[in-house]
């Protein structure tokens, strides 16, 4: 069964055959610990997974420390990997998510006394303030306090959408949902950061 | 019932604002009768997508592909002395069996080419076993009796599989014995019976 007949029948967002046949190739030469191969998948989804790190823990040395765990622990795993009509940055993302969960669980066991209890209240989503704002009024939104105060499932489509920079059919095929469902999460985390942000 | 049409309206402006394009107002100007609820939303998207995408470091990405092709270097390595392994322990477990096998059956065809004989027979039916002067010129000795037996050829797989080096197995010296060995053994049995052929 191809990957888009399974994605067909689970009823999420397919990869295209011709990138999920090149991502078949590319994890056959990566189980046999084909540097090529690693250097490729390096390249290829390094920036997005940064970013989503950047996005999740807010310092950037963090980050690139997070990303580059990311790897390592894709290049241990790998031999556990089964295409299932996902593209290989779906897989990628799950280790992203488990890696920094697992940094916030360490960070908040290693807390002193007195801190703060939520460890993404300290790091967080930092705001990159910059470019062309829309708006004095927009300018003073925190937009970090509030997209941490989103559910799991809308930060993360808001963060692969807009601090990774996935389009939606993207985001929908990552995170193995339709695009409308992602529309949908996206229009009521939306609504969400209006209401905290005013 | 409002709050619903909202969410709706939103949705398809997010929508048509990523796959079509266009600003702000062009999208407020496709639901006139929601704009005024719209806009503020529609100015978190545009916060949302005017941020600046983060970029990591050179150094930070170079750092973590030096440590990923090291991981990689390691686990090729690894894979191949474990490759090394299995195979040494599997294939020399082989090679013994086989090899001692094919000392012996190698033996014991030459023999049955020269000597005429096409039924030599290895086991319990001794008489089996050809009998020739250049049999026991030859092979005789290997089990340490005179005349040739079925010992013999037991003795050298013994030998073969012990790497005995005694001299009467390893008979070109060159520390291992080996199917050059057989070798040297089958050239003698061809001389010795191309000047005392066997009977027809």
């Amino acid at each position: 069964m191809t990957g888009e007949a399974i994605s067909s029948v689970r009823g999420v967002a397919a990869s295209p055959p011709v990138e999920l046949d090149y991502e078949v190739d590319l994890v056959r030469r990566a189980k046999a610990r084909s540097q090529e191969a690693w250097t490729e998948i390096y390249e290829r989804n390094y920036a997005k997974l940064f970013r989503y790190a950047q996005a999740r823990v807010g310092e950037r040395q963090t980050a690139e420390d997070l990303t580059a765990s990311v790897f390592l622990e894709a290049l241990k795993s790998i031999d556990s990997y089964r295409n299932r009509g996902k593209p290989l940055l779906a897989w990628l993302y799950t280790i992203a998510r488990n890696v920094v969960n697992y940094h916030y669980r360490s960070s908040f066991r290693k807390r002193p006394p007195g801190r703060a209890a939520d460890p993404e209240q300290v790091a967080g989503i930092q705001e990159t303030a910059g470019g062309d704002d829309p708006g004095a009024e927009i300018d003073r939104w925190d937009l970090q306090d509030a997209v941490r105060h989103l559910t799991d499932d809308q930060r993360e489509v808001i963060i692969l959408h807009y601090y990774v920079g996935l389009t939606t059919p993207e985001v929908a095929r990552v995170v193995g949902k339709h695009e409308r469902a992602v529309y949908s999460l996206q229009t009521r985390a939306i609504q969400a950061l209006r209401r905290r942000l005013t | 019932m409002m709050k619903k049409s909202l969410e709706e309206v939103l949705r398809q402006s997010l929508q048509r604002l990523e796959t079509s394009g266009g600003d702000i107002d062009a999208a407020l100007a496709e639901h006139p009768q929601h704009a005024e609820e719209l806009r503020p939303h529609l100015r978190v998207w545009a916060s949302l997508s005017s941020r600046p995408k983060a970029e990591a470091s050179q150094s930070g990405f170079a750092k973590g592909f030096s440590q990923l092709s090291s991981a990689v270097s390691r686990e090729q390595e690894q894979g191949g002395k474990k490759l090394m392994n299995d195979l040494s322990r599997s294939g020399s477990f082989a090679l013994k069996l086989l090899g001692s096998t094919a000392v012996v059956a190698g033996l014991a065809l030459g023999i049955a080419l020269f000597s005429g004989n096409a039924h030599v027979q290895l086991g319990s039916e001794a008489q089996a076993v050809p009998s020739h002067p250049c049999l026991d010129q030859v092979l005789g000795g290997l089990d340490g009796q005179p005349g040739f037996t079925l010992q013999d050829l037991i003795a050298f797989k013994i030998a073969y599989k012990t790497q005995n080096l005694d001299p009467r197995y390893d008979r070109n010296g060159d520390g291992r014995v080996g199917l050059k060995d057989v070798l040297i053994y089958l050239h003698e049995l061809k001389l010795c019976f191309q000047t005392n052929p066997p009977p027809p």
